[in-house]
């Protein structure tokens, strides 16, 4: 039978204990994980069933952790939409031809089957159903459109997205076709990955935090809401990431969806009272703790689980990935502590 | 001299909004693009003449209320040993990152700190004399929490991987290398007072690198050490801490007149958290500057209402101008600003 804390906690029913999984639990600081890295390179480890599956099992059976999430990249999503991406070792991926004028925007398509071009994650995603069935669920997740919309006009990562504000801010129609298209195609997406087997669905927006309340409220919000109330038909619990947006709970709250994963830079006290008792959280201890020696790690998770106590339901989680240099042993640790400690308090 | 905006920093009463821009001397200034073709970046900062004529030229050109001088936070720690250079595109690198517990014992804190900045104050001084009857001239520095984050990456990063295992794992070394850099700042805005600023401000660019906790435990208490030294300048000090907003009840407290507002904190509820003992300055969305005319000057209205219950408000973007801001709209929203507040 299935551990199913983590899917009671999204939907604020009673756990026996706090269910914890960790943004980038399967990455670079698992040895396991080097180890298939070191033969395949990133992009075909994500389009290769097997191998993206078994990255994304690892960290249940290695670190103990109460939900499995798929491995792939925010990027990979809208290749099919007809953008080219290429992945450079040491530099990330990159679009060689990024989205800047109304043509690019015009030729873009939302593909009526989800399955063209990205069928390799549904078939992953089947084989970790089939093999998770018995421990853990699956969660499956896309970019939020303003995230990826970010990096489409970019053509990369960067710290300023300054074509993307400047497009964005100057160019509101362009900007609007672009966001509808890879809303719905995120939509697709999403809801294939729940026929496949994922058994709660995440939206991360990385990049939420580059507008302002006022502009993230007009801007990219009700992008967000339009997928959340089209795959809610799938019956799963939608988790969303505000990155770095600190200052619009009020109106996050009513995205729709079950639980809101929190960054580190909030306090969790406050944003629990801020969401109110019809959302779960998630989140969100400071990342570079695991650096802490162990007596500092357990203030730091019982600081954590104390704040959460609030939630309709508390997902334990970092607040950022987890740092690629993080000693294994600390995050084992971790995530030990959060299961004993709230344990002994149910017992 | 317009004092306008030193009032506004004290809370005192004004005839209207006063405003300057972060980046107000900058690549968008039609001016400033030949000078900088003619010398690289690190020349023009060390050349008094030429860093007074970009600090003066959008006092002329944008009729903003106060200068801000032109420079670079990393220059600042250079007499301190670290060894910088600068490449066109790739910003700022110093060549010996700070990482170990050695790297930091060798950091030195000079008696004198017109030593390796004398170019600074001789800047200054120019600035202060050409400006005495135009408006206030604002010096600053790099808190020593941004600074030290520069010094540790030793370049620009996304993810400030060094900086944070430093401050997580080896908070001893980050402690030395944060006090040194916090007397040397300390020391640097008092020699900038002496030479004729008439307030001093602190960038905290990477403030929004550490969650509210370990803010409180790393980054501020220097801040607030360094504002609590330079009481006596007699000068407004102005604090910006750029992406971390939920701890503005302590920023409130950090000894600084003015605290600056990024663009992604609503003023209202800023000013709500920090209280009727400090001034504040913001927070329009940059970007808007791409925007028509009217869109601005919505936005700008916007802004005014938003800052009224603030004790003193200082109109500013929430960012830097941006690098190629249409000329002709930012002197449009300086314009709106000083129109819009003044009927009001």
């Amino acid at each position: 039978m299935m551990n199913d804390t983590f899917l009671r906690a999204c939907r604020g029913e009673p756990t026996d204990y706090t269910p914890i999984w960790m943004m980038r639990q399967a990455g670079r600081f698992l040895p396991e994980y080097q180890k298939v890295l070191a033969r395949h390179d990133f992009l075909t480890a994500c389009r290769t069933p097997e191998i993206a599956a078994e990255i994304t099992m690892q960290p249940v059976d290695v670190l103990g952790v109460d939900a499995a999430i798929f491995y792939s990249d925010i990027t990979t999503t809208v290749v099919p939409m007809g953008i080219e991406l290429h992945y450079e070792k040491g530099k990330g991926p990159s679009y060689p031809n990024p989205i800047r004028t109304r043509a690019d925007v015009d030729n873009l398509r939302v593909p009526d089957d989800p399955a063209d071009g990205l069928a390799f994650v549904y078939e992953a995603q089947k084989i970790c159903a089939r093999e998770l069935e018995s421990k853990v669920p699956l969660i499956g997740f896309a970019g939020a459109p303003f995230t990826v919309s970010a990096y489409m006009v970019e053509g990369r990562g960067t710290n300023s997205f300054v074509e993307f504000r400047k497009l964005a801010f100057s160019q509101p129609e362009i900007y609007s076709i672009l966001m509808d298209k890879v809303a719905r195609h995120t939509a697709n997406y999403l809801k294939a990955q729940a026929a496949a087997g994922a058994n709660a669905l995440m939206l991360f927006d990385s990049h939420a935090g580059l507008l302002g309340p006022g502009d993230y409220a007009e801007m990219n919000l009700p992008y967000v809401k339009q997928i959340i109330a089209d795959i809610k038909s799938a019956g799963v619990p939608v988790i969303y990431l505000p990155f770095a947006q600190h200052n619009s709970l009020g109106s996050i709250q009513d995205c729709g969806a079950d639980v809101i994963a929190l960054d580190y830079g909030f306090r969790l006290d406050d944003a629990i009272e801020e969401l109110g008792q019809h959302v779960s959280v998630q989140g969100n201890v400071e990342p570079h703790a695991l650096f802490l020696p162990r007596d500092k790690i357990e203030q730091r998770v019982t600081a954590t689980l104390k704040a959460g106590k609030g939630a309709r339901g508390h997902i334990f989680n970092l607040g950022h990935g987890v740092p690629q240099h993080a000693p294994v042993d600390n995050v084992k640790a971790m995530i030990d502590m959060v299961h004993e400690k709230t344990q002994a308090k149910a017992a | 001299m317009n004092d306008g905006f030193l009032r506004a920093c004290r809370g005192e009463s004004v005839d209207y909004t006063p405003v300057w821009l972060m980046r107000q001397a900058g690549p968008f200034l039609s001016r400033y693009k030949p000078i900088l073709a003619k010398y690289d970046f690190l020349t023009v900062c060390r050349t008094p003449e030429l860093a007074a004529e970009i600090t003066i030229q959008p006092v002329d050109d944008l009729g903003v209320d106060a200068a801000i001088f032109y420079s670079d936070i990393t220059t600042t720690v250079v007499p301190m040993g670290m060894k910088l250079s600068y490449a066109p595109g790739k910003g700022p690198v110093y060549a010996n990152p700070v990482r170990t517990s050695g790297d930091a014992a060798r950091l030195r804190v000079p008696d004198d700190v017109s030593e390796g900045l004398g170019f600074v104050f001789e800047a200054q001084k120019i600035c202060a004399r050409e400006l005495a009857s135009k408006v206030p001239l604002i010096g600053f520095a790099g808190s020593p929490f941004t600074v030290a984050a520069y010094m540790i990456e030793g370049a620009a990063s996304h993810t400030h991987v060094n900086v944070r295992k430093m401050v997580f794992g080896d908070p001893e070394t980050f402690h030395v290398v944060m006090d040194k850099v916090a007397r040397q700042t300390t020391n640097y805005l008092r020699g900038q007072a002496e030479a004729g600023a008439n307030a001093l401000m602190l960038f905290d660019s990477n403030a929004g690198m550490l969650g509210p906790r370990d803010y409180l435990e790393f980054n501020l208490p220097y801040v607030k050490r360094i504002l609590a030294d330079l009481q006596d300048t007699g000068v407004p000090l102005i604090y910006f801490g750029l992406g971390q907003h939920e701890t503005l009840p302590d920023i409130a407290r950090c000894g600084a007149d003015v605290i600056g507002i990024d663009y992604g904190k609503k003023l209202r509820n800023a000013i709500d958290e920090l209280g009727p003992n400090v001034s504040v300055q913001g927070n329009i969305e940059p970007y808007v500057l791409y925007q028509s005319r009217e869109n601005i000057y919505e936005r700008v209205a916007e802004t005014l209402a938003d800052a009224r219950g603030a004790r003193g408000h200082v109109f500013n973007l929430g960012h830097g101008v941006p690098t190629d801001a249409p000329e002709a709209m930012v002197k449009a929203l300086v314009a709106a600003v000083h129109e819009q507040s003044e009927t009001s």
